[in-house]
């Protein structure tokens, strides 16, 4: 089916690809990080591209992690700081924030938590005040409390109707086990309900100071403007929130043999799959070779798992696997919806997928893609200044070094097919996997029970059935 | 001081060069130097309005043949070819346009446009690869729309809605049309649509004009078109009456859709259907918001954005409930807001709000090589007037209250929406 060639097309050969031009040096952008007297740390990630400012901050130490069992406390508290301060009504800061056109964003994961601003560079100086009020004055009010608890009760309930949600939640729980990381950092229902005004005055009291504060200015800003900003607005921060932080460790089984676990959605067409068990911290050492390694595996379109998966046999949209670190050892997992005739089928070709990598090495070819993905999509990755910010804001919060991303691509393409293999082995475990699967347990389950035990529970995580070994 | 004086407009506006090769395909290039990378942004002027009632899905499916090979690549190689330079890529697929893209390193420009124009030219669909695709397609439907929450309410509305008219389905299709799919029909779907003169390609990043154009020459100027001719598109009919509805739903909460009728993406009135629609929900002191969700509570969270089709869409007005939300309630709320608009001139204060707002995102937008070269293929697909990416924030900037009250009137009144209630199923409900 070819629209024919017109003769002036003959001399093109279009049989080979053509070949690239010379390369262009990929830079990682200058920054200027400074650390004020009071401990804030102020990065500023120039670039004027387009006349607009983002100012991010970021606790550290700040994250769900220190919810001390009351889940969702960390991520309503930063919600909490835009609902009202000593000067304004959260309607008050609506308004005020909408009319410059910009907006105010906070929230939480895991590692810390986050308010960012942005606006036109025009509105900045309005907007840095209305930003310091919510960091520096919030109040809690009941009123909000109760606005913002009823609007977070009802999210989670929605979030059970999402089989992907329901599988991640539930792997989670079984991964993690009594680890904070075991829970959404938005919350329970049941633990959502109890938090209490003095809940989220003493966790601000004791998660929000200078010290542990990364003041990132992002765009069309130098960093003599920015200074001056943060002199004006949050030199005289002089608390001291850390003295109550309490900074425990926690241990993971990571031996126990695969198990199974359906959230049963009745009636569902698919099963939503996450197949894993605990990944790497975001400092280990062998972080880039890890990424390498996953990348090959399941981390992009080319991928063995992707394309065994969707491109040969046609079994889902989209197959992947992830590492995803934290401050302390997240997750290695792979997911993809599939229907449910193909299942198993699909949890077996991925099992397959990890036994390989841990026992062969990769070819050439495939590891060449890779390196070249990798270290080409990197200049990609930071053509908006608040891509360069957030890749700055890493550096920060997980301790990298500081030439981390200079040597990157060099670290990159230092890597051979032993290493892909050495790190495989090391951190992918095909023996000892939490496969949890959110689908119709009536048409799933008797499938599954050939990776291990079989346990069903319903969208609230009540058990619907024992274990297939112990019950029917 | 000289430095801050430079202006807004010299600071961001879009320089490009644009023009037409002899079998018609029309190139727009644009140099953005900052970083070492390009995208090319490849659209064809066919989408899922192109579509036969009894073949729904098929500009999608077809979407997913582009990456299956042609003369010179083979099975997967089309994404390996790019991913090994170190790029990006994927297409999607609307009602009036299926769009291919790519970013990569600025010096593997002649591979991208080597690649777009092998399957312009030579494509390769066999049996093998389209039922794959199929299988593929399939999964999506169940993944985005058949097994998630609220997943068909547009295909809800757009049935509803443009009943008999053009744009009465979304571009997934239905499973039956997919099962029915046949390869002799894509022959004919690839003669008659992907030809240059039905396409638009843009070059958007590190490059030098000259040698970027001799490039797009080099593999595109031997290309043959098939001047096919579109088939004639069914008439938009507005104010049809009132159409409400009830779905049940695998849901836990209830939500409200409405959608009103409005005219194709290049008419006059978007603009002030654009601000009428940030006056509603843009920020949490939106009235919408205001209203509905912060002081009254009697919902969630509400949305609502412009749905500008080429020939004509919908202002989409979303609110998703509370477990114990009254529908009608919310229904009713929205209703006497949306009719406010016709009575009463909006404040100075509040379009300049929404004003501030619509320039803050006008700037965002220009951030990225790929985002600027889809607004540019937008322009000129739809306006033939490419300079609009510079120049669109201006008609925004104009409207004026009494603007608001006569478009309001025009298009916000019973007779020209569609409601519809989504509510949980009574044996899904959970707690």
């Amino acid at each position: 089916m070819a629209n024919t060639l017109v003769a002036q097309d003959e001399k093109l050969d279009r049989t080979k690809p053509p070949k690239p031009g010379p390369p262009k040096d990929v830079l990682f952008p200058d920054y200027f990080d400074t650390t004020l007297p009071n401990g804030i740390n102020v990065l500023v990630i120039e670039n004027s591209k387009i006349p607009a400012v983002s100012v991010r901050l970021v606790f550290k130490d700040a994250g769900s992690y220190y919810d001390g069992g009351k889940f969702g406390l960390a991520s309503l508290t930063a919600e909490l700081l835009t609902k009202g301060t000593k000067n304004r009504s959260a309607t008050q800061i609506a308004e005020e924030i909408d009319f410059l056109g910009g907006s105010i964003n906070s929230g939480s994961d895991w590692d810390g938590s986050y308010v960012s601003l942005s606006l036109l560079k025009k509105h900045l100086d309005k907007g840095i005040g209305i930003l310091a009020d919510v960091v520096l004055n919030p109040t809690f009010v009941e009123d909000e409390i109760a606005r913002v608890k009823e609007q977070r009760i009802s999210s989670i309930l929605q979030s059970k109707d999402d089989a992907g949600n329901l599988s991640e939640k539930k792997f989670y729980k079984v991964l993690f086990d009594q680890h904070p990381y075991a829970y959404p950092s938005e919350g329970t229902e049941e633990s959502v309900k109890i938090l209490s005004k003095a809940d989220f005055e003493s966790f601000y009291n004791n998660h929000y100071g200078p010290e542990n504060l990364i003041l990132a200015f992002v765009g069309d800003i130098t960093k003599e403007e920015a200074i001056n900003f943060v002199n004006t607005q949050f030199s005289n921060w002089n608390k001291s929130s850390s003295e109550n932080r309490d900074i425990k460790l926690y241990l993971i089984d990571d031996t126990k043999p695969s198990s199974v676990y359906i959230v049963n959605k009745p009636g569902a067409v698919q099963s939503s799959l996450r197949i894993g068990h605990i990944g790497i911290s975001r400092n280990n050492p062998d972080f880039i070779a890890v990424t390498v390694m996953n990348t090959l595996l399941g981390g992009y379109f080319g991928s063995r798992i992707n394309y065994n998966l969707r491109e040969k046999h046609g079994f889902t949209y989209g197959a992947r696997s992830n590492f995803n670190p934290r401050i302390y050892p997240g997750d290695f997992s792979v997911d993809a919806d599939v229907r449910n005739e193909v299942t198993d089928t699909s949890i077996t070709l991925i099992i397959g997928e990890l036994k390989k990598i841990i026992s062969e090495e990769v070819s050439d070819d495939e590891l060449e893609t890779v390196k070249n993905y990798l270290t080409g999509v990197f200049p990609l990755q930071l053509e908006t200044a608040n891509a360069v910010a957030s890749r700055v804001i890493n550096l920060k919060l997980y301790n990298l070094p500081k030439d981390y991303y200079s040597k990157y691509i060099s670290t990159i393409n230092s890597l051979t097919k032993q290493d892909i293999l050495k790190a495989a082995k090391k951190y992918i475990r095909p023996d000892n996997l939490f496969i949890v699967a959110s689908g119709d347990a009536d048409a799933i389950k008797d499938k599954l029970k050939k990776f291990g035990d079989v346990e069903v529970f319903d969208a609230d995580d009540k058990v619907l059935d024992p274990p297939l070994e112990k019950g029917e | 001081m000289f430095i801050s004086a430079k202006s807004f407009e010299a600071q961001s506006k879009v320089e490009f060069e644009e023009f037409d090769l002899d079998n018609g395909l029309h190139v727009i290039l644009h140099k953005d130097g900052t970083n070492p990378i390009v995208s090319v942004n490849l659209w064809y002027h066919v989408g899922a309005k192109d579509e036969d009632s009894n073949r729904t899905g098929f500009a999608h499916l077809f979407e997913h043949m582009m990456f299956q090979g042609s003369e010179n690549v083979g099975k997967a190689q089309h994404f390996e070819y790019i991913q090994k330079a170190g790029g990006t890529l994927n297409g999607t697929t609307n009602q009036d346009r299926t769009n291919y893209f790519e970013t990569a390193p600025s010096n593997q420009l002649e591979l991208l446009l080597w690649l777009e124009s092998d399957r312009m030219s030579t494509l390769k669909v066999n049996k093998e690869n389209f039922d794959n695709q199929r299988e593929v397609v399939k999964e999506e439907k169940r993944q985005r729309y058949d097994n998630a929450p609220y997943g068909s309410r547009w295909g809800e509305l757009m049935k509803r809605a443009f009943k008999n008219q053009t744009y009465e389905w979304i571009p997934i299709g239905s499973m039956e049309d997919l099962n029915g799919a046949d390869l002799s029909y894509a022959q004919e779907f690839y003669k008659k649509y992907y030809s240059p003169d039905n396409a638009v390609l843009v070059v958007s990043g590190d490059i030098n004009y000259d040698e970027a154009k001799e490039l797009v020459i080099k593999y595109f100027g031997g290309l043959k078109s098939s001047n096919a001719k579109k088939k004639t598109y069914k008439e938009i009919i507005f104010n049809q009456g009132e159409i409400k509805d009830v779905i049940y739903d695998n849901v836990q909460l209830p939500a409200v859709y409405f959608g009103y009728k409005i005219p194709g993406a290049a008419n006059k009135d978007i603009y002030a259907l654009e601000v009428i629609s940030m006056i509603l929900t843009d920020g949490k002191s939106s009235r919408l918001y205001k209203g509905i969700v912060y002081e009254k509570k009697i919902a969630k969270q509400i949305n609502s954005f412009v749905w500008d089709n080429e020939l004509g869409g919908m202002l989409i007005i979303s609110a998703t409930g509370f477990k114990n939300s009254n529908p009608d309630e919310i229904d009713k709320e929205i209703t006497l807001q949306v009719n406010k608009l016709m009575s009463e001139e909006v404040l100075d204060k509040e379009l300049e709000k929404v004003k501030n707002s619509i320039e803050n995102d006008f700037l965002t937008n220009l951030q990225t090589t790929m985002r600027k070269a889809d607004l540019l293929a937008h322009f000129w697909t739809y306006f033939k007037k490419t300079e609009l990416i510079n120049t669109a924030i201006d008609y925004y900037l104009n409207v004026t209250g009494e603007d608001i009250i006569n478009t309001a009137k025009k298009y916000l009144n019973p007779d020209n929406r569609v409601i519809l209630y989504y509510l949980p199923k009574k044996e899904n409900k959970v707690n």
